[in-house]
């Protein structure tokens, strides 16, 4: 996945950390990171469009695809939301992440 | 540390999915656009390459876009609650269930009974076979692949295989226990002759398009079908002490359109792709 304006709001190194100790081949864990990506893709930006006024939404996503690292993006939502954007992100992120890593450890096969 | 990974994958994958579909319900519009653009850049950027399969989704789900992995993975999920543990004969409503499943998730349609004719057993354990004969000479040597599985001595129940992907997907069933083989050989000899069926491990989900080629094995083997080198290594089915069940069902296939081998996609919906 390319990197995104909202990065640096969403630590997954606990994440990528916890499977790199189990036995995954790389294609595997390639595959696992891909779709935790998409996870955290589909409900930040689940939760940016519910604050963002639907006038906004097609110019907001133009804006994105043509630079989805831009951290000017945040710049831009922050003028047209009106909570902290930063801080639901990073807060949902946790919550996810910790939903996650529950699901990498019930995971450990029982040997 | 072991992980079972599997089931990771499948955690991951519904949590993907369920995150996707909260996406698209909440912000439809929006939703379009992110994944239209998102295709027109990719097509964009590289036009000769094939678009990523769109994640695998639960059999739940109302997507019908799934890659081979989601298929076997569906299928074993399904197998595990359809089939009994152990070695028994099927019902007619667990028959039924796995005709649909195999449509639902194959698009083809296959049946235990086909024509008024069936096997003894539908669900039971396979040998490995030799390669067979595909004209005078043949050796282990000429064929493409598992040298080392051998070659049978005489020929197969129905003599050469001179299709080389017969040969390569071939089934040996125990029509020689059927209890009107005998009364009926004329007719059921030229009817189970290279008759399609459908090879399924449950417990790895993979299937095999295969024709019967020969006969047996003998019922003191404890084995009721036997499988030729190709679709032994395919269905990753061993013999001996660590022999596996299979389930094989006839395939109904009167315009002979459905290819041997590997069955990996859904032959009515097409291989996986995104729209």
């Amino acid at each position: 996945m390319t990197s995104k304006f909202y990065d640096h709001l969403i630590i997954k190194e606990e994440l990528t950390a916890e499977l790199d100790v189990h036995n995954l081949d790389a294609e595997e864990k390639a595959e696992l990171i891909t779709l935790i990506d998409e996870i955290f893709h589909h409900h930040t930006f689940n939760l940016i469009l519910s604050h963002l006024p639907e006038k906004h939404h097609s110019e907001f996503i133009a804006k994105y695809h043509k630079s989805p690292h831009d951290k000017d993006l945040l710049v831009y939502l922050k003028d047209k939301v009106t909570v902290n954007l930063e801080t639901e992100i990073s807060t949902l992120a946790k919550k996810i992440k910790k939903e996650l890593l529950e699901d990498v450890r019930k995971s450990r096969a029982k040997s | 540390m072991l992980i079972d990974s599997a089931q990771l994958r499948s955690k991951v994958k519904l949590k993907q999915f369920q995150s996707e579909n909260l996406l698209k319900a909440h912000h439809p519009q929006a939703y379009k656009l992110l994944t239209s653009s998102a295709i027109a850049a990719s097509l964009m950027l590289s036009p000769a390459q094939a678009l990523p399969t769109q994640a695998a989704l639960p059999s739940t789900s109302t997507s019908v876009l799934v890659s081979s992995f989601d298929i076997r993975q569906a299928i074993k999920d399904q197998l595990k609650t359809l089939l009994p543990p152990r070695l028994e004969p099927l019902t007619p409503t667990q028959e039924a269930a796995l005709t649909e499943l195999f449509h639902q998730d194959f698009g083809i349609h296959a049946v235990p009974e086909l024509e008024g004719n069936r096997l003894n057993h539908v669900y039971g354990y396979i040998g490995a076979e030799q390669h067979l004969p595909r004209f005078p000479g043949d050796t282990a040597f000429q064929h493409d692949a598992y040298i080392d599985a051998g070659i049978t001595p005489g020929l197969g129940a129905w003599g050469y295989v001179p299709d080389s992907q017969k040969e390569k997907y071939y089934v040996a069933v125990q029509t020689l226990y059927l209890p009107d083989w005998q009364v009926r050989l004329p007719y059921l000899r030229d009817w189970y002759k290279f008759r399609k069926v459908i090879v399924v491990n449950p417990d790895n989900g993979k299937a095999v398009i295969a024709v019967i080629a020969d006969s047996g094995p003998s019922y003191w083997t404890g084995k009721q079908f036997g499988g030729s080198p190709e679709v032994m290594h395919y269905l990753d089915r061993k013999d001996g002490a660590q022999k596996g069940m299979v389930v094989l069902y006839f395939v109904d296939d009167p315009q002979n359109q459905i290819p041997l081998g590997p069955l990996e996609y859904n032959l009515e919906k097409g291989p996986p792709r995104l729209t």
